[in-house]
């Protein structure tokens, strides 16, 4: 009961302050257009970058709304407030996770349409299998951001070390979302994808779980 | 040194010299010449014992992350610190031979070899483990933050290597092969290197967490 | 063969290993100095 309160919560602070899905987008746009000037290539060759590029997009995306995750917190210290509350520690990152993943995807949803009409992302041969491969990626995402969010709140250089932290551990992400897209995007079989999927996956679970478990030592006060 | 105070220490840290020494003239005076390779195979037996021994010291910080989390005691978390370090220097040192072992092997320095590049994202993570002790804040919050990621980082490993290999199935080293050619004698040595450098390992590893105590004291001390 | 390789390594290998325990050793000097101040 209490899991969907927080999310509620969430996601209303988020629609009334618009803070994290607006810079998302715009971010993800820029970076886009900055591609496109960047490479100045034709579309086969820029074929072979687009799933690494698009993925690092979308990486960088998150950092910035995960940063903004916490804000409502960081003002007139809400979090002590949440914190006295009787509110289990794990619901919170729970809560947490799947807000910034509902914003991630609709931030997506603004900026992939984009991706295919600048730079000819083709997803048509299996857009199901996409969408999948991008909800479960954005979970994974998710799971590992809202913790290290989570500590780099009340961190000296907290902006820096999100970032610093994220992007080694994410690598196994950003490698298996790579070869999926890659898979559809050159409509090739999809039976090698198979592994790449059990990465993300896996990811997905065992970080969510570590999060839930160490959600509590990372919120203290 | 207060370290060498107590005699175990000193006896430890005897035994390891002198196998490192025997170590080194069994690599250089008993140790076939593979064809080919040469001086550059023998190599492996200083690399890959710092692998194994480095993943030795990963597995040793989670161990002791999660002891801190559930019982806060401040010896566990100097246990996980000091795994991390001495596991990191090692890291370091992977990386440092690996390119020197490849470039006569493989003609070129660094090619993307899944071990390798595996070893490079977790230097980065433990990079990032430091700087989260430097910059966390308080003892108390640092402590628990450091042992959050050492956590992660831990549970991570299994994922990055998998991801990276087969990221690049074109790009295969094979140590094993060369053991498997002349077994016996090198089996035999890489084994004592094995066993020397992971009581390298621990040394360094105590050394450390005597100082760390004596730090944490000082900390604690000025607190009160 | 490669005998410069292999020295490279002995010689890397040892001066990081050694410099770590003079890094180590000067944390201990530090801490030390500043338990006799007052």
């Amino acid at each position: 009961m209490t899991l969907i309160h927080l999310v509620k919560k969430e996601l209303y602070h988020e629609i009334r302050a618009k803070e994290s899905i607006i810079s998302m987008v715009v971010f993800g746009t820029s970076v886009i257009l900055l591609f496109s000037f960047a490479f100045n290539a034709t579309p086969a060759e820029f074929a072979r970058f687009l799933p690494g590029l698009m993925w690092m997009t979308f990486l960088f995306i998150s950092i910035l709304g995960l940063l903004r995750s916490f804000s409502a917190e960081k003002e007139m210290d809400a979090y002590a407030a949440l914190l006295s509350s009787p509110v289990d520690r794990g619901s919170i990152y729970l809560g947490k996770l799947f807000a910034f993943w509902i914003f991630l995807l609709f931030a997506q949803l603004f900026i992939l349409p984009l991706f295919m009409l600048f730079l000819n992302l083709d997803i048509s041969a299996y857009p199901l299998m996409f969408v999948g491969l991008v909800m479960v990626t954005d979970w994974a995402i998710a799971a590992v951001g809202i913790m290290i969010s989570g500590m780099g709140l009340r961190t000296r250089m907290g902006e820096v070390l999100v970032p610093v932290l994220m992007f080694p551990l994410m690598s196994p992400v950003l490698i298996a979302a790579t070869k999926v897209t890659h898979t559809i995007v050159s409509g090739q079989n999809l039976s090698g994808t198979n592994f790449w999927m059990m990465i993300l996956f896996t990811f997905a679970v065992v970080f969510s779980a570590t999060g839930y478990l160490t959600f509590g030592a990372i919120s203290e006060e | 040194m207060d370290y060498f105070n107590h005699k175990g220490n000193v006896a430890l840290a005897l035994v390891t010299l002198a196998m490192v020494l025997t170590g080194l003239w069994l690599i250089i005076f008993v140790a076939p010449l593979i064809p080919e390779q040469e001086w550059a195979q023998r190599i492996f037996y200083y690399h890959v014992p710092l692998a194994w021994n480095a993943f030795l010291g990963y597995m040793g910080v989670l161990a002791f992350s999660i002891a801190y989390l559930v019982t806060r005691k401040p010896k566990w978390d100097i246990y996980a610190l000091s795994a991390a370090e001495t596991g990191t220097v090692f890291c370091l040192l992977i990386l440092i031979t690996g390119p020197i072992w490849a470039k006569p092997i493989w003609g070129e320095a660094w090619t993307w070899e899944p071990r390798l590049t595996t070893t490079l994202i977790l230097f980065l993570v433990y990079v990032g483990y430091f700087m989260i002790r430097e910059f966390g804040g308080p003892y108390e919050r640092s402590s628990r933050y450091a042992a959050v990621l050492g956590i992660l980082a831990a549970v991570d490993i299994p994922l990055i290597y998998f991801a990276v290999d087969f990221w690049a199935p074109q790009v295969q080293s094979h140590p094993q092969r060369d053991m498997s050619a002349h077994s016996s004698t090198v089996l035999k040595i890489f084994l004592f290197s094995l066993f020397t450098f992971t009581l390298i390992l621990i040394n360094m590893y105590k050394y450390r967490v005597h100082v760390a105590t004596l730090e944490l004291k000082n900390l604690e001390e000025t607190h009160v | 063969m490669f005998k410069g390789y292999f020295i490279a390594v002995i010689v890397a290998v040892w001066g990081v290993l050694l410099s770590y325990l003079g890094i180590v050793r000067t944390k201990e000097n530090k801490a030390r100095r500043k338990r006799e101040k007052p």
